[in-house]
């Protein structure tokens, strides 16, 4: 048996290196295992390097380097078939309780919230993280799939839990989701397109992914834009200045026709009196409900009542806020205010009264019933329990329309 | 993982840990050239270990402290010889129990002969 010359082995040891044998310790084990196997192949006769070609065959297609990544594999990875396996049934487990979910979400049925928190959850504890943590020992050690491995596992942690938040109507979702997305499109995918684009052969695969990605991330984007919340503000909002219009409307014709009968002196006493009756009354109660709008705004955005006075609907930071209207408005321990649901009904009963018992019995009031449509619930309750602010706001507006209204069709009935 | 000539991989699978194990137990030190080749030898060839499945499963037993190695100077090269600690040896104890049990286990199941030619 001949022996291989120093040159030769040299010549073995940093061939192993090149073909990616960077731990020290597996490459003296393959470096001897090889020369053994040069030196039993051959008599030395032979080209050394014919023989060194026909012997790196037997390490099959994927060569030295794959017994470095399974060394790897069992070396820091012991528990590889559990990880693999938990990552397995957490993803199947979590991704059919959203599913669930969101089908009992859509027919507003009991359990679906729990089984979507808790999809989520195992999806975003389990899930995902095994997920990356797989993903980023599979592929070679570069510091670049690390750095993928951390990017894209933080980003949709992060987004996943902004679409629970969204989902569940907690406060924060679009900054968390917009955080997630801003660091998949601008941390994650260019990594991610660069390092595959180097893999000439997958040229197609990560044009199709990225494009894929981006679509996603599009179209979740704009779907957060137009999302229903939205449009239910706008067309309140839309609503409310129609309302408002009506309203300014109804104030003019009634200030004309206030000045016409100034002018006409050949008016009975009576009427006069009547008129003057109902211009005091109209002007107290809508005092009483522009007073109360101001007062609402004042304390639910934490501002004076002399600025909360020229703010408008639109204005409003918080226009989804209730829990504050509510409580002004309905809590008992708030009875001594002059600004309740009570006071305001009783004040428009007390319009209605002064208008059938002393101005006229001909009219109809029904605009301004404060009456309740539901047996378990009064008037009071209907309209002001858990109702966001923008919408009591609207729903006073109305009813000064209604007042103003009422003034008007008296108004000309008088004259 | 092996390359073997005679039988199928899932029939052997999960069997090189006790293969090297018990090798290991008999001739106190060995570099991973010699376990090969002695596999080789003693099954004539019917079963030959491949480098691929071998240096992961040591460096995993010396991981876990069933085998230390001594590097040895040989000629112009290093060589790793690997021997069985305390716990290896018991280790060896118990895989071969386990096989033994395996084995004969598997005898009672499939009613096998030994030398039978089953064709």
């Amino acid at each position: 048996m001949f022996s291989l010359t120093e040159d030769q082995i040299a010549f073995i040891e940093n061939d192993i290196r090149v073909r990616g044998i960077t731990s020290s310790d597996l490459r003296i084990d393959l470096l001897d295992h090889i020369c053994c196997l040069v030196e039993n192949e051959s008599d030395g006769t032979e080209n050394f390097e014919l023989v060194y070609e026909r012997i790196l065959l037997l390490f099959g297609a994927k060569g030295l380097r794959e017994i470095q990544d399974e060394t790897n594999r069992l070396l820091t990875f012991k528990h590889y078939y559990i990880m693999n396996a938990t990552m397995k049934i957490s993803g199947y487990v979590s991704s059919i309780m959203i599913l669930l979910g969101a089908i009992l979400k859509i027919n507003h049925l009991f359990p679906a919230n729990i089984l979507i928190v808790s999809g989520v959850f195992f999806f975003t504890v389990l899930f995902l993280p095994l997920m990356f943590i797989l993903k980023y020992k599979s592929e070679e050690e570069s510091n670049r799939s690390i750095l993928l491995s951390i990017i894209g596992g933080i980003a949709s942690i992060i987004i996943s839990i902004g679409v629970l938040f969204k989902i569940m109507h907690w406060p924060g979702s679009l900054s968390l989701t917009l955080t997630g997305a801003v660091l998949l499109v601008l941390g994650y995918l260019p990594v991610y397109f660069i390092s595959i684009y180097k893999k000439t052969t997958n040229k197609i695969n990560a044009t199709s992914t990225a494009i894929i990605l981006i679509a996603f991330v599009g179209l979740f984007l704009s779907a957060n834009k137009n999302d229903m919340g939205k449009n239910y503000a706008d067309s309140l909002l839309q609503m409310n200045e129609n309302t408002n219009q009506m309203l300014s409307f109804v104030e003019v014709q009634n200030k004309i026709n206030y000045k016409k009968i100034d002018e006409r002196k050949a008016i009975d006493s009576m009427a006069i009196r009547k008129i003057k009756l109902l211009r005091a009354e109209t002007d107290e109660l809508d005092t009483y409900i522009q007073n109360l709008k101001t007062h609402l705004i004042a304390c639910a955005e934490n501002i004076s009542e002399a600025t909360a006075m020229n703010v408008k609907l639109e204005d409003l930071h918080d226009p989804g806020e209730y829990q504050i209207p509510t409580s002004l408005l309905l809590m008992p321990s708030n009875s001594d205010s002059p600004y309740t649901a009570v006071k305001l009904k009783n004040k428009i009963e007390k319009f209605k009264q002064t208008i059938s018992n002393r101005i006229t019995s001909d009219v109809n009031l029904t605009d301004l019933n404060t009456d309740s449509t539901r047996e378990d619930e009064s008037w009071e309750l209907m309209n002001f329990r858990n109702i966001p602010l923008a919408f009591v706001i609207h729903r006073l507006t109305q009813i000064e329309l209604a007042v103003k209204t009422t003034e008007s069709i008296l108004l000309n009935q008088l004259q | 993982m092996y390359i073997c000539p005679m039988y199928s991989s899932e029939l052997i699978k999960g069997t090189l840990k006790t293969i090297v194990l018990k090798l290991l137990s008999e001739t106190k030190q060995m570099y991973g050239y010699e376990i090969t080749q002695k596999v080789k030898a003693v099954t004539e060839s019917k079963i030959v270990i491949t480098e691929g499945a071998l240096y992961p499963l040591l460096h995993q037993l010396e991981a876990e402290g069933v085998v230390t190695t001594e590097t040895v100077n040989v000629g112009k090269r290093i060589r790793k010889y690997y021997t069985l600690t305390q716990t290896g040896n018991e280790k060896a104890k118990e895989k071969l129990y386990e096989f033994a049990e395996f084995i004969n286990t598997m005898n009672i199941l499939l009613d096998l002969k030994p030398n039978m030619k089953y064709v």
